[in-house]
């Protein structure tokens, strides 16, 4: 909570956008800190049947139920083995979400000649959801859209999903 | 047009909606007791508050109209104008008209309604003023108290009487001017008047001057008279009717947030008297917010007051106890926040019985009981149609007709009582008549005509009562806009089924008939069972669960083709273990260790297997997010008592799923051989059957 209310009163003095870095694996991302409600620990999460196995189940957060996804799996990243684990809990206007990451690092306001283009790959249909690349000394920071992450992409794999398992 | 302007109108329509609704009440009330200034008073307020209103926010076609309405009320409350049912019919036809068009406006800012004919009315009424009110009140005056009533009873359409109107109609076109300038409240009738007469002359409905005006216009004076003299002789004879008001003030003392529509019949202090206990609108979406963290805070309380038994000091074990009292308290009030009073959907129910026993040619009284009984808004939403149902069949086929009535040696105005009363944690609602009564064996001919019962049923008396409720059954042979088409109360049961409800029937032949609904205080909070399945908790809602055995392995028989089937009391039921269901690995533990619930919510019942009961608890109801709209088989979720968020299983759906494995649903309902076999082929008693059984 203390920390949530630290970022709020840092948003007031700075102009620009800024953004919540976090581990997923050894690799490091971020997403804008807007978007985030609050960073808390795992809670106990109750599995739900017929999601796909990125898809942790649902918890409770003072009392509304959030679902949580492992953003790991979601990407495809093998999680780090010994890290402290967090949920960043995210507001995507009408749904709120719980975003299973390794660790959280730091809040990054980066400046404009910091950020760059992502790269182009093509044959890489996984780039998507990357905005941007943030680059200063020797850090890689992939900031994420977490709505492209999860809304189009996610919605279309609960779908297959839950048609999967019918035709099981 | 700008948002901020649309904002100003969509408010602007909440709040006109409002107030459509309490001059409706007023009106009606105006009709019991139509000498009460009061009233009269309030309705003015009303009336110039939408026209005020609708003129600020820029909607001219309803601000034009209810400027109209206004000038008539006006007349209508310096007693220019007297009060009888075809002054009030016309009040509630213009007050329905501004509802529909409020309903129309919120979809489209631009929307119209043709009005012509309504303005044509009420012209015709205010004209009525320059002489009308010499035939018209001599006319009442000399009435007794029912024969006022079934004036607006035995009216087909609820015009003013025709000749009258014809003669005021003519009156005003002719020498109307010169005797309007004669006292001082016609000069405010001649100038809507001018405008008028080229409408009038278009309106279909507008009375064609054929009677020449036989009388000159008394004065004024002369006019209010006669009014007071005759509104005051009405109420009296009235009295049979007056006892509504007493009732509906009550009412409104223990409204949340509805005193402001109950004030008309409580005694003001003056004309603008405020109601004491304001209200305002707040988001079903915020509530919900407020009540999720309450919630939590109730679990957060529990943790704390477990960790301060440890050790602490006095000090802070005393704060928190009084913190633990506080919470009840916050949790309390956050709870009823959701509940609203019953008193506005019982005084719809005013009108209703009014239309369509006037209809009908009935003579009905309402009698209410119990306005100030609160419940959960969403029940409330759903209970209006079922309710509107229930009362309109009350007083179609439950009250006679006047000639049985008398036959019966039965006070000709039939009476309907509608209560409302909290009972073991449920809202009872009741809608009883003083009718005919209903007779089994007739229904069971009937039923058998419609083809909905077989020949040779042994149906008992209570289960033929229950055969109203099944779908295209009417025992009225012709079909009329009241009724007749058997939908009615096969919706009535629907709805209050949907509700977690139920509704039952107590009737005596010739005594009349008692209807019984039972709905839940909140949808929110449901009793439910929670039972576990590989080492996961689920909730089933209670009110699915038939029972509950632990099966012997010789009990459950694998049938290929079909599934497992369990044969419990003589009776073959179709097994689904949950563990399948779910599509979870299958579970090792021994089926004599498992737990057999038997499940009877659709047609067909059947059993499921599961691993554990946890325990019964009231769970509150929390939906499930956007990203589970494709999920089938969970209608929600619960945060049990531990805080741990469960699924409720919505278990027809899940045995959907599985559909695939019984490819032949044929097979299932076969296996039934159960007592409610003499009735499978009706679908409506044999749903009946399972759930009583």
């Amino acid at each position: 909570m203390s920390q949530e209310e630290k970022k709020s009163d840092e948003k007031g003095t700075q102009q620009g956008k800024r953004y919540i870095c976090f581990n997923l694996g050894t690799e490091e991302y971020a997403i804008p800190l807007l978007t985030v409600r609050e960073v808390i620990a795992v809670p106990e999460i109750t599995h739900v049947p017929f999601s796909p196995p990125y898809f942790l189940g649902i918890m409770n957060l003072r009392g509304q139920v959030i679902s949580v996804i492992d953003l790991r799996q979601k990407l495809g990243i093998k999680p780090n083995e010994n890290s402290e684990t967090a949920v960043i809990i995210c507001d995507l206007a009408p749904l709120s979400l719980g975003l299973v990451v390794d660790s959280i690092n730091s809040v990054l306001s980066p400046k404009d000649d910091e950020v760059s283009e992502k790269p182009e790959m093509p044959n890489n249909k996984n780039t998507e959801y990357i905005t941007n690349v943030y680059r200063k000394a020797n850090q890689l920071i992939l900031m994420l859209d977490i709505k492209k992450t999860l809304t189009g992409e996610d919605q279309a794999a609960l779908k297959k999903g839950s048609g999967s398992s019918k035709a099981a | 047009m700008d948002d901020f302007e649309t904002e100003l109108k969509l408010g602007f329509l909440d709040e006109a909606a409002e107030l459509i609704q309490d001059s409706e009440q007023c009106f009606l009330q105006l009709e019991s007791a139509s000498d009460n200034p009061e009233i009269l008073e309030k309705i003015f307020r009303l009336a110039h508050n939408l026209k005020g209103s609708s003129k600020a926010v820029g909607l001219n076609g309803l601000a034009d109209f209810t400027h109209l309405l206004e000038s008539f009320l006006l007349k209508v409350k310096n007693k220019e104008i007297k009060i009888n049912p075809s002054v009030i019919s016309l009040l509630l036809k213009c007050n329905d008209y501004l509802g529909n068009l409020i309903q129309d406006l919120k979809v489209d800012l631009n929307a119209t309604i043709d009005s012509t004919e309504l303005v044509g009315e009420i012209r015709n009424q205010m004209d009525g003023v320059s002489e009308g009110g010499s035939g018209d009140s001599h006319g009442s005056d000399s009435h007794s108290g029912a024969m006022v009533i079934d004036d607006s009873l035995f009216d087909p359409t609820p015009l003013p009487s025709a000749a009258i109107d014809a003669s005021q109609f003519t009156e005003d076109f002719t020498p109307a001017g010169a005797s309007a300038a004669n006292s001082n409240a016609l000069k405010e009738a001649a100038q809507p008047r001018a405008e008028a007469a080229p409408q009038l002359a278009a309106a279909p409905d507008a009375p064609a001057p054929v009677v020449p005006a036989p009388q000159a216009a008394p004065s004024a004076q002369a006019k209010v008279d006669v009014s007071k003299e005759a509104s005051g002789a009405r109420s009296d004879s009235q009295s049979s009717s007056a006892p509504k008001a007493p009732v509906a003030s009550a009412g409104g003392a223990g409204g949340l947030g509805d005193s402001g529509k109950g004030a008309a019949g409580k005694p003001q202090t003056g004309p603008t008297g405020q109601p004491v206990d304001d209200s305002i609108r707040i988001s079903l979406n915020r509530l919900e917010k407020l009540m999720n963290f309450v919630g939590e805070m109730v679990i957060l309380q529990t943790v704390l007051k477990e960790q301060v038994q440890i050790d602490s000091s006095l000090l802070l074990r005393k704060t928190v106890s009084q913190l633990g009292k506080v919470t009840k308290e916050v949790q309390d009030i956050s709870m009823s926040l959701r509940m609203v009073p019953l008193k506005q959907t019982f005084q719809k129910m005013l009108r209703i019985v009014r239309d369509t026993s006037s209809e009908l040619g009935k003579t009905v009284d309402l009698r209410t009981q119990g306005e100030e009984t609160e419940l959960d808004k969403t029940i409330l939403d759903n209970l209006s149609d079922p309710l509107v149902h229930l009362i309109r069949n009350a007083v179609d086929h439950g009250i006679e007709s006047k000639k049985a009535r008398a036959e019966a040696n039965k006070p000709e105005q039939g009476t309907i009582w509608l209560r409302a009363f909290h009972q073991s944690g449920n809202l009872m609602i009741e809608v009883e008549d003083d009718g005919g009564g209903l007779d089994p064996e007739k229904l069971k001919k009937r039923a058998i005509e419609k083809g909905i019962l077989s020949q040779n049923n042994n149906l008992n008396d209570r289960d033929a009562y229950q055969l109203i409720f099944a779908p295209g059954f009417s025992t009225k042979t012709e079909v009329t806009s009241i009724s007749g088409r058997g939908v009615g109360m096969d919706v009535v049961k629907t709805n209050i089924e949907r509700m977690q409800g139920e509704i039952s029937i107590e009737t005596e032949i010739g005594k009349g008939t008692r209807f019984k609904v039972r709905l839940p205080l909140t949808l929110a909070i449901i009793d439910a069972m929670v039972i576990l399945c590989d080492q996961s908790r689920y909730v089933l809602p209670l009110s699915h669960v038939h029972e509950s055995v632990r099966p012997q392995s010789s009990d459950i028989k694998w049938v290929t083709g079909m599934g497992e089937v369990f044969c419990l009391r003589g009776e073959n039921l179709p097994l689904y273990r949950l563990s399948h269901l779910l599509s979870k690995k299958p579970t090792l533990k021994p089926i004599h260790d498992s737990i057999a619930v038997v499940v009877r919510a659709g047609d067909t019942p059947f059993s499921i297997l599961v691993d554990d009961i946890v325990g019964e608890y009231q769970v509150v109801i929390k939906k499930l997010g956007d990203e589970h709209r494709n999920l089938k088989g969970f209608s929600g979720s619960a945060i049990l008592g531990d805080g741990r968020p469960s699924l409720i299983l919505e278990i027809l759906d899940l045995i959907e799923r599985c559909k695939p494995l019984e490819k032949d649903p044929s097979l299932m309902p076969m296996s039934s051989n159960s007592k409610s076999n003499d009735h499978s082929s009706k679908e409506g008693s044999a749903r009946e059957t399972g759930r009583a059984a």
